[in-house]
């Protein structure tokens, strides 16, 4: 059956729709804005630009200490690295979750618009982190699901995970033939990569960096 | 409040017609909301197309994520494809007729400047004329881009009635 054009068009854009949790959230930044006083901005401001020079000071730090290893990187693929500095640009703006939930059920169950379920990685259990939620991301333009966890120390990680394409990935290390993830530093933070049960997993944290 | 419902929801399809993908959309409109929210507490007057203004904002941070990943892509930028105008009216897209699931087929094979235009044209019913102001580009190339655009169009319908 045929249609003019522009009919077609927006019967296709009027699929995409918002959903409840991502309205309210648009919703919720317009109103603490609004209400927000100048004072309390001023000190935001502030204290952004303190969170901003530190880890400006821990990228230069960072890329120094990092310099051999991504050298090497470079050499070999770009992908690796353009993963990592996605990822960590995602884990430093830490946007709002979209649900909240220690459980990792009701995050699959969240997820209707993946092309894959989000799995529990054994690599990442054991460390003992507490899960708070998940949010849509994508990597390299794919559709990916983002975890957030805290650490004992109070310190936010993430966790990504996608379908793994070595044909968009190219090739990457697969711990269930005992390999071994791959570690890059990149914008102060400390990104591992690896596959596992043929999703294509990235760890995300503050790289910490001794006095 | 700012913006309603209805114009978030405008604005997202807006997003989605630039990157393709619903995930980055959602994060497109955030940081496009979060820039937005900022300037309007910086700015001493008051913005006067807040909904035009948005698109600019949506458009800017698109783009320079695009040319970013261009980096690691050896997609042609689409500005670069034509070297010249054919010769077509502006009407062309008016009288297209198309199969009602086609452009659920070939969304993603669009490059995000006909998705632009297709979203600008259809759902906001502006003028090769408007949409060239809005854009800040020749009225050729987007001339040039109507045409490639039907060509894509004509040639998909084409390969699915043989199919």
């Amino acid at each position: 059956m045929n249609m003019p054009l522009r009919e077609g068009v927006e019967n296709h854009l009027n699929q995409y729709q918002l959903n409840d949790n991502q309205m309210q959230s648009l919703m919720a930044m317009q109103t603490e804005s609004s209400v927000a006083e100048k004072p309390l901005q001023a000190q935001r401001w502030n204290i952004r630009s303190m969170q901003f020079a530190s880890v400006a000071a821990a990228l230069v730090i960072a890329v120094l200490l990092a310099w051999p290893a991504t050298h090497s990187l470079r050499n070999e693929s770009q992908m690796p690295l353009a993963i990592a500095m996605e990822v960590a640009k995602n884990h430093i703006k830490l946007k709002p979750l979209e649900v909240k939930t220690p459980a990792l059920a009701p995050i699959r169950r969240y997820f209707t618009e993946l092309d894959f379920l989000p799995v529990k990685s054994q690599l990442y259990s054991r460390r003992g982190n507490s899960l708070l939620g998940a949010r849509y991301c994508s990597i390299a333009g794919v559709s990916a699901a983002q975890l957030r966890y805290k650490d004992e120390l109070g310190q936010y990680q993430t966790l990504y995970e996608v379908g793994y394409d070595p044909l968009i990935y190219g090739p990457l290390p697969d711990i269930n033939k005992g390999e071994t993830p791959l570690t890059i530093i990149v914008r102060g933070v400390k990104t591992i990569i690896w596959v596992e049960q043929d999703l294509l997993m990235v760890s995300a944290e503050n790289n910490d960096i001794e006095d | 409040m700012i913006f309603d419902r209805p114009t978030l929801t405008d604005l997202y399809q807006y997003a989605i017609s630039l990157c393709g993908v619903e995930a980055d959309a959602y994060d497109l409109l955030q940081s496009a909301l979060e820039k937005y929210l900022h300037r309007q507490r910086d700015n001493k007057r008051p913005i006067d197309n807040p909904r035009a203004y948005m698109r600019q904002i949506i458009r800017n941070i698109f783009i320079d994520q695009y040319r970013q990943q261009q980096l690691h892509s050896n997609e042609e930028f689409d500005e670069q494809i034509h070297t010249q105008i054919p010769d077509i009216s502006s009407n062309s897209l008016e009288n297209l007729v198309i199969e009602r699931d086609l452009l659920d087929k070939i969304w993603q094979h669009l490059n995000y400047n006909e998705r632009e235009l297709l979203y600008l044209w259809a759902l906001l019913g502006h003028t090769i004329d408007e949409i060239a102001l809005e854009l800040g580009c020749p009225r050729g190339t987007l001339l040039a881009r109507v045409h490639r655009l039907r060509k894509k169009l004509h040639k998909t319908q084409s390969l699915g009635a043989s199919a």
